[in-house]
């Protein structure tokens, strides 16, 4: 599965996008890109992505080598912020110490991270372009910064980091599930090798030999090897037991999502005096007292254990409907990076749950002035300050900050004394005095961003999509869990949960709400509308406000989910062989024999009808599934109603006779007829 | 500006697209800036995008700084995250917020090293009778006795008396195989056989008890003695007492120590003592953790490289006020506690990474319905002098005093029952 460099031809996917333009599909395109104004980047070569004049402008700052939506940068006197703006695929160039927006760039696509290089290059993923450009900066912090170069990747790139050596920049890509190893200086591609669904966060170790990488699903984490020739991938199992029902070890291992957020630890070398400790008894010689150290070596996970309930039976809502049990328990899972094992074994998952929680972590950083944690959390809007000693370093949160709302981005400056978070939904940057515990000093300078006049998100996309974030709602769940909390940036957390019907997968929303109606695994409901309350109903919320004359509050939160981008693969770094493979795969899937278009009209659409394909289990209520749209159907894991399927190939074997034929296939064909669901 | 010739053309093109675009989206109001905002005279270089400040909003939308919401950006002690007020219309979540934690970072090296004797070993109980020191703080509670139906008729032995401590409030005491934890006013202790033959074969049995108190500096100690319990006199005599000095951790919530341990592979184990948890979970990375509850708890963490222990307990306000009281600490917890340690060592850390931390909690019982939440303070560090001490529960407990017994009746109890 590995592929070379020289096996690889950019932009090769195209075909395999005309193809699906082909199929006639009634499901809209993947999402384009908001403008199209920016000027194509030069294709990466070596000359072209170098600096045009080294040695002038921000340089960066702190020892920090893994991307967010937000970087620290020094020009002289000025202390710059490049700031991500994934809404209006912009890069802002804000001066903290002057709460001054100094320069905003325009930008080719939507950024996801950017990553300050060792000479002053800017590298963002743009996750709509599937590429990464290099930008250089000017001399003067009010200068726009200048595309050198654009590097195709997997699709969907997000993560990004540098080794310390500031050789190599490691590249996460979450729809392509890759993960892309570049030379820092000339951007070519070294290697990349296929890792988990859903990879983005990323970072590499002290020395330089090994990436770590979060995965939004699936309670792991990867660790790619990114020296030895092999490049192998592992994984760690980073699920935990549950300690709940009186905080008893009930050895039931949980599961996770939201691994969204990475960070390592940092060694803070001791330089305070020594405290004598006075002698117990007189006539003793004082004990000198030597400071606890700061842990080693060890990847801090924020995440959430997910308890989705006894498939079993069936329950009133979704999950488990013993109360003694929380359905989403916030945990940081810290790994011994030598040992590539986790420390963190067990998590606090009882009923006695608090209000506040940090159930959707998206952005952390170490200090390197105490090796404090510090996560950001959507939901709550807060930033969180975490004792980095703790197994479970959640449980020791030792303060908090409130922040604007939509917290994605974090970076510490280099002496640990102030965070910079971005707040993507509010487009503002917090600054936060770190050192200030209490009065004028603790409070949080906020910043307001530019945006464009006419954004593509309207006020009432950006209420729908706070309220589809948001925890701690009565209104929506009673056990505070948010829309995210199942459908992490609008996909899905591959988990099968309990319900009133039986077991039913989470389904992924984003691209595939526009023309999906029925809804629900039943084709219960004809309108979003319906379906979005009777979900809060089953999670115990008492539904959304209509303010009449105003606002309705159902009516943004619909808004913000049929605006919801799915991923794309146009322009993403593809195989050709596998282009060719998909090319013999949809063949196959429009063949009679096979039948699967029969109902999955035009390939990832659908007739809109119930059908009895034999899937109908004892747990069930009824049998009689409405067809589910194969849109981005290769994200979306495990699969049929209850997830009894955990890969595309189980399925096509499982479901024969039922559902379309494909006992008759070669191997070859099976993998073929994946290759191309794959890219619907 | 240095921007290059593409990504000017870009800005104008992309200008030019949104002036396209049409469609009057409404201006929204940019929100207040705090100190160093932007200035209407400090216009950022776009390329020519046509900008705006600050996020879009609704009609009437509000966010934290405006009406409803928590005050942005104050430092707080965990708490108010919630800044969505909408149109002043609260929907929290009924559930407490969490306090913040106060976290203790501690070097195991730092806990006292010591050497626990074992306990006297069975076989080597005397026979006949003993000499040393008699065990003044033992009580014996005839009350409790059971009297034995021997078949041959005889009753002067008991099947069944409770043996205490006074003078002891945070204790456990064996004797032979039997374990049980002492608390203030001689309660608790084990039931042991009395009155036995004199000349039984096992009429000595091993004792041991161990007691929790106070020490210089804030600290405590353990006293640990071990005796020959005598089953014909219902006596014991002291053999050896051992001190073991504690440290404290998290406002004295826990007393540890390092104890040697040939079966461990780091050649020691660590020992935390709690007070009588509501809740308590331990768990061993690489290693086992045991919990042995009672007024006195014991926790056992393995410490190895590469592995570690965690240990997470829940106290009620009053338990641990008792505790502490007992301890002579003066901190007074006003709320119930969550309390733990946390051991770790990587590969890379060269000793083990240890913290106690313990914050006060609102969030009512899993197992409890209806109790509603408190925002109560965490243990205060250390309490004011001028402190009002807290109300009385609304029910107590009333637990009596215990009453002296008669002076015949604890010297020879069975000659006092048998003229009965």
């Amino acid at each position: 599965m590995r592929s070379s460099a020289t096996g690889l031809i950019g932009l090769a996917a195209l075909s395999a996008a005309c193809g699906l333009a082909g199929c006639g599909s009634s499901n809209p395109t993947p999402s384009a890109p908001a403008q199209t104004g920016a000027a194509a980047p030069a294709k990466a070569s070596a000359a072209s992505c170098q600096r045009a004049r080294p040695g002038t402008g921000p340089t960066r700052v702190g020892p920090a080598r893994e991307g967010s939506t937000v970087a620290l940068v020094q020009n002289g006197p000025d202390t710059l912020a490049y700031v991500a703006d994934a809404d209006d695929n912009l890069l802002h160039t804000i001066d903290i110490n002057t709460g001054t927006e100094r320069a905003v760039t325009p930008l080719d696509g939507s950024p996801a991270q950017l990553l300050v290089l060792a000479d002053g290059r800017v590298a963002v993923t743009l996750r709509d372009k599937n590429r990464v450009d290099i930008l250089e900066p000017g001399a003067s912090s009010n200068d726009t910064l200048e595309t050198r170069c654009a590097v195709p990747v997997a699709a969907e790139p997000i993560g990004i980091a540098a080794s310390p050596d500031d050789k190599r920049v490691v590249v996460t890509s979450a729809w392509g599930k890759r993960l892309t190893s570049l030379d820092a200086a000339t951007l070519s591609v070294a290697f990349e090798v296929p890792i988990a669904r859903e990879p983005r966060a990323v970072l590499v170790d002290d020395d330089g030999t090994r990436a770590f990488i979060a995965h939004v699903v699936g309670a792991k984490m990867s660790v790619v090897d990114l020296t030895n020739d092999k490049h192998d991938v592992r994984e760690i199992d980073l699920r935990a037991k549950a300690v709940e029902r009186s905080f008893t070890n009930t050895g039931k291992l949980r599961g996770g999502c939201q691994g969204f957020a990475l960070a390592k630890s940092v060694v803070v070398e001791d330089d305070e005096p020594r405290v004598a400790e006075k002698p117990l008894i007189k006539g003793q010689m004082p004990k000198i007292n030597k400071a606890p150290p700061t842990p080693k070596g060890r990847v801090f996970a924020p995440m959430v254990t997910v308890d989705p309930g006894e498939l079993s039976v069936r329950t009133s809502g979704y999950g488990s409907n013993v109360a003694l049990t929380a359905s989403e328990a916030p945990v940081v899972s810290v790994i011994d990076g030598a040992a590539e094992r986790a420390l963190t074994t067990n998590v606090l998952a009882d009923g006695s749950r608090h209000a506040g929680e940090c159930l959707l972590p998206r952005a952390a950083a170490v200090s390197p002035a105490d090796g404090s944690l510090y996560v950001t959390c959507l939901g709550i809007d807060a930033l969180l300050e975490l004792d980095s000693r703790g197994i479970d370093p959640m449980r020791l949160e030792r303060r908090r900050w409130s922040v604007p709302g939509g917290p994605t981005g974090l970076a510490l400056d280099a002496r640990g004394e102030r965070a910079v978070v971005w707040s993507q939904f509010d487009r503002e940057l917090a600054v936060v005095n770190l050192k200030a515990d209490q009065g004028a000093d603790a409070k949080v300078t906020r910043i307001a961003a530019s945006r464009k006049a006419k954004s593509e998100i309207t006020p009432e996309i950006a209420w729908g999509r706070r309220l589809f974030h948001r925890t701690d709602d009565a209104r929506i769940a009673r056990d505070g869990r948010a829309c995210a909390s199942c459908h992490p940036d609008g996909r899905e957390d591959a988990l099968t949960w309990s319900t009133p019907d039986g077991p039913r997968q989470t389904i992924m929303l984003a691209g595939r709400l526009q023309t999906g109606a029925p809804f629900s695994w039943m084709g219960n409901h004809d309108s979003l509308k319906v379906h979005v309350t009777e979900t809060f109903r089953r999670l115990g919320g008492i539904g959304l406000h209509d303010h009449a004359g105003r606002f309705d509050e159902l009516d943004a939160l619909v808004a913000y989910l049929t605006f919801m981008r799915g991923p794309t693969t146009e322009g993403a770094r593809i195989d050709e062989k596998q282009a060719t493979l998909v090319k013999r795969g949809k063949d196959l899937f429009f063949e009679e024999s096979q039948g699967c278009a029969t109902c999955h009209v035009g390939g990832a659409g659908t007739d809109s009808n119930k059908h009895d394909v034999g899937s109908f289990a004892a747990i069930d209520t009824r049998g009689g599934f409405d067809t589910p749209a194969l849109r981005f159907v290769a994200g979306t894991a495990p699969y049929f109603h209850d997830g009894r399927y955990a890969t595309l190939e189980d399925l096509l074997a499982g479901a024969d006779g039922k559902m379309g034929h494909t006992l008759q296939l070669s191997r070859q064909d099976v993998t073929a007829l994946k290759a191309y669901l794959e890219t619907l | 500006m240095r921007a290059s010739r593409g990504s000017l053309a870009a800005a104008a093109a992309l200008s030019i697209g949104l002036a396209a675009c049409g469609g009057a989206a409404p201006q929204a109001k940019a929100p207040e800036v705090a100190a160093g905002g932007t200035s209407a005279a400090q216009k950022p270089k776009t390329g020519g995008l046509e900008l705006v400040k600050g996020a879009p909003k609704l009609p009437g939308e509000t966010n934290g700084e405006e009406g409803g919401g928590d005050e942005l950006g104050r430092a707080m002690n965990v708490a108010p995250a919630q800044q969505l007020g909408i149109f002043g219309a609260s929907e929290a979540s009924p559930h407490g917020r969490r306090e913040a934690v106060k976290t203790e970072p501690f070097r195991l090296a730092d806990l006292p090293r010591v050497e626990i004797p074992e306990p006297l070993p069975p076989a080597q109980a005397p026979i006949v009778s003993t000499e040393g020191e008699p065990a003044k703080d033992l009580f014996v509670d005839w009350d409790s006795a059971l009297r034995s139906t021997s078949m041959i008729g005889r009753q002067e032995g008991y099947t069944s008396v409770r043996v205490s401590l006074r003078g002891h409030h945070l204790a456990r005491i064996r004797i032979g195989n039997n374990e049980g934890t002492v608390t203030a006013g001689a309660a608790g202790g084990v039931y042991v056989v009395c009155r036995v033959a004199e000349d039984s074969v096992r009429r000595f049995v091993t004792a041991r008890w161990e007691s929790l108190g106070p020490a210089p500096g804030g600290e405590a100690a353990l006293s640990i003695v071990d005796a020959w319990f005598d089953m014909h006199t219902c006596k014991a005599t002291i053999v050896r007492r051992t001190r073991v000095p504690l440290k404290a951790l998290a406002g004295g919530i826990f007393y540890g120590y390092r104890e040697a341990c040939a079966a461990c592979s780091t050649g020691e184990r660590v020992t935390f003592l709690s007070p009588n948890p509501q809740h308590i979970a331990s768990a061993g990375v690489g290693g086992e953790a045991t919990t042995t509850l009672g007024t006195l708890t014991r926790v056992v963490l393995p410490v190895r490289k590469g592995g570690g222990g965690s240990l997470v307990v829940r106290y009620s306000s009053g338990v641990l006020r008792d505790w502490l009281t007992a301890l002579g600490r003066s901190e007074s917890p006003e709320a119930d506690v969550v309390a733990g340690i946390d051991i770790a060592q990587s590969v890379e850390d060269a000793e083990p990474i240890a913290v106690a931390y313990a914050s006060s909690t609102a969030a009512p019982l899993a197992s409890t319905k209806g109790r509603p939440p408190s925002h109560r303070p965490i243990i205060r560090h250390p309490a004011p002098a001028t402190s009002v001490p807290p109300p009385p529960p609304k029910n107590p407990i009333k637990i009596p005093k215990p009453q002296p017994l008669p002076k015949s009746e604890l010297a020879d109890p069975f000659l006092l029952r048998s003229r009965q």
